[in-house]
């Protein structure tokens, strides 16, 4: 990095931070700071949508997921489409019909107060533990590759998005939002046509695709039965289906965004917005990654990304078996270009990628023996690592830029939506703050700042937790299923009241935890199954109830 | 007068709505090409 990228990082920040705050400075009443004021457009809510799922980790890891596993994680996004579909058709209307801030305030509507605490208890919990990772997450990474201070890039991180969220509310996050997702998508698609031009003078860009096939990357779809594969079209269609039902009707952090449009047909529209170009623009990603595997396959590639692992080994008294390893596997690199370029078969080159990857995993289990701390997967270093070695400067500075976007992008839309429920659903319900609009937007600004603050904290003290990223996304899994569940009966189940909704959830959420413990099954059904269950013992319970007032009526 | 313009609306999104589901399968059509023809 030098001056140049420092100017480019810094005055993308800059602008981004000023802007949302100064264009949202003047936020008096509870609905403008929490909902807007109503006024988003269809192409704000759909960029919004779009910026507050896409974490930073979103940049970092998908392509590093394509170089390693290949297109097929493409397909836990199949349900998506389905499911914002049926959100556009059921729950918006509902949404907007009942004026809601939070989608647990129609709970109470339907159920009781328990039932919206409940849930609003399980989101705060689920969310206000993301928003640590979404922060800690890229800061890790960062700090590892540039030498930068964890704890200070975590605070830094944190600061920067309570400063415009704190300050201008929902409309804030709106329209940073969208500044950001314009960076991102600017900065990857220089990043991707940098790397297609690196490419080009071994490789033409359908000839790298050809390549990536040898290796089985282009394995997109997968119709095995495998209830234990992470990521198949059935996985995808249902589990996908279930979570992305979840995320979008009953999460807040996304009810927010499209509660904040000026009207239904602007709020669907955002939603169709995502519907439409979430697939491509994760296959674009993904495909970013295959082709950084290509790219890797002709020129000189690391025995491991992360470069504190191999200065680990280097460093200790087992350097010199690690230069041997070394030594090795960059044979095997030059052998493979040879083989490249040479014209050998399918079969052939696969063999060296075997025999590459058998020294990889030596060189990683030697760095366990060194530093049994130092996780050695750096599939999470690949793309950061190309960033750094191969965009001329000032590029390197905007991708750095797009990276601490997306972090920002998702951390705030997640601050806002832990403090709207914080407020809508416990202080202003339960009459714990005073009734004027100051007031209330005083307890709000407040409020987000303690969620900021607890996110950095959560973010500070997250290094402690071995895989802690993968235990988030397996928590949500845990939970999204009953809420889900929960939403569904208060939809469509008429019959059911709230205290059969409400020891249902109970009793699937335990039942969900137990086969958690037990079974051995992609994290993904977990949300069928917590739905389903909450369903099947909410009509058990209403089934028991009627017959018990028959046999008292008789 | 109120009836038109509602059913035309209706019309209208179900028309987005089912092109959103035929760009889906025929993104799942063209990924699951892709996978054969390198399998």
């Amino acid at each position: 990095m030098n001056e140049l990228d420092w100017i480019v990082l810094g005055s993308t920040l800059a602008f981004i931070v000023g802007y949302g705050t100064w264009r949202t400075r003047k936020q008096r009443d509870l609905d403008s700071y929490l909902r807007g004021g109503r006024e988003a457009n269809g192409l704000t809510v759909g960029l919004s949508v779009m910026a507050t799922q896409a974490s930073a980790i979103t940049f970092l890891s998908t392509p590093g997921q394509a170089f390693e596993s290949g297109m097929g994680f493409i397909q836990f996004y199949f349900g998506l489409p389905i499911a914002l579909i049926l959100v556009s058709v059921v729950v918006v209307p509902l949404f907007y019909k009942l004026n809601v801030y939070t989608a647990y305030e129609y709970l109470e509507e339907r159920f009781d107060l328990n039932t919206r605490l409940l849930t609003a208890f399980l989101f705060l919990i689920q969310r206000g533990l993301a928003a640590g990772i979404t922060i800690y997450a890229p800061s890790i990474v960062l700090s590892s590759v540039l030498g930068w201070d964890l704890d200070s890039l975590n605070v830094v991180i944190g600061l920067l998005v309570i400063i415009y969220t704190v300050s201008g509310g929902t409309k804030a996050v709106n329209i940073t939002q969208k500044w950001q997702m314009t960076v991102i998508m600017g900065g990857m698609f220089f990043a991707f046509f940098t790397l297609l031009d690196l490419l080009s003078p071994h490789l033409s860009f359908m000839e790298a695709v050809d390549l990536a096939g040898a290796f089985d990357k282009m394995n997109i779809v997968d119709f095995d039965f495998d209830l234990q594969s992470r990521y198949t079209i059935w996985s995808g269609l249902t589990g996908g289906l279930f979570l992305s039902l979840s995320y979008f009707g009953t999460d807040q952090s996304q009810v927010q965004r499209y509660i904040s449009a000026k009207s239904i047909r602007e709020s669907r529209m955002g939603l169709m917005f995502n519907a439409i170009l979430k697939i491509p623009m994760q296959f674009f990603i993904l495909l970013t990654g295959v082709m950084l595997f290509v790219f890797y396959q002709v020129h000189e590639k690391p025995i491991n990304f992360n470069r504190q692992v191999i200065e680990q080994v280097m460093n200790s008294n087992s350097a010199e078996q690690g230069e041997k390893l070394m030594a090795r596997y960059s044979d095997f690199n030059n052998l493979m270009i040879q083989g490249i370029e040479g014209g050998a078969t399918k079969e052939e080159l696969n063999l060296i990628h075997q025999d590459q990857l058998v020294i990889k995993e030596s060189f990683n289990a030697l760095s366990n023996q060194v530093a049994p701390d130092e996780p050695t997967k750096d599939s999470d270093y690949v793309f950061i690592r190309f960033i750094l070695d191969f965009l001329p400067n000032g590029a390197i500075g905007l991708l750095l830029a797009v990276i601490l976007s997306a972090a920002m992008s998702s951390t705030s839309g997640e601050l806002n939506a832990l403090a709207s429920t914080t407020i809508n659903d416990y202080f202003k319900r339960l009459g714990w703050m005073g009734n004027t609009e100051t007031e209330q937007v005083r307890w709000s600004k407040w409020i987000t700042v303690g969620w900021g603050l607890l996110a950095i904290g959560f973010a500070l003290v997250a290094q402690l937790v071995d895989n802690l990223i993968e235990l988030v996304n397996i928590l949500g899994s845990l939970f999204y299923g009953t809420i889900l569940g929960i939403f569904v009966c208060a939809i469509y189940l008429k019959s059911i009241k709230a205290k059969h909704v409400f020891a249902a959830a109970i009793v699937a959420e335990l039942l969900v935890l137990f086969l958690f413990a037990t079974l051995d099954i992609g994290f993904l059904l977990f949300n069928v199954i917590g739905c389903l269950a909450t369903l099947l013992f909410a009509m058990i319970y209403v089934l028991l109830d009627s017959g018990k007032k028959e046999l008292t009526s008789n | 007068m109120t009836e038109e313009p509602k059913a035309q609306t209706q019309v209208k999104w179900s028309i987005i709505y089912s092109t959103v589901v035929a760009v889906l399968v025929l993104e799942i059509l063209v990924f699951t090409l892709i996978s054969f023809s390198y399998s």
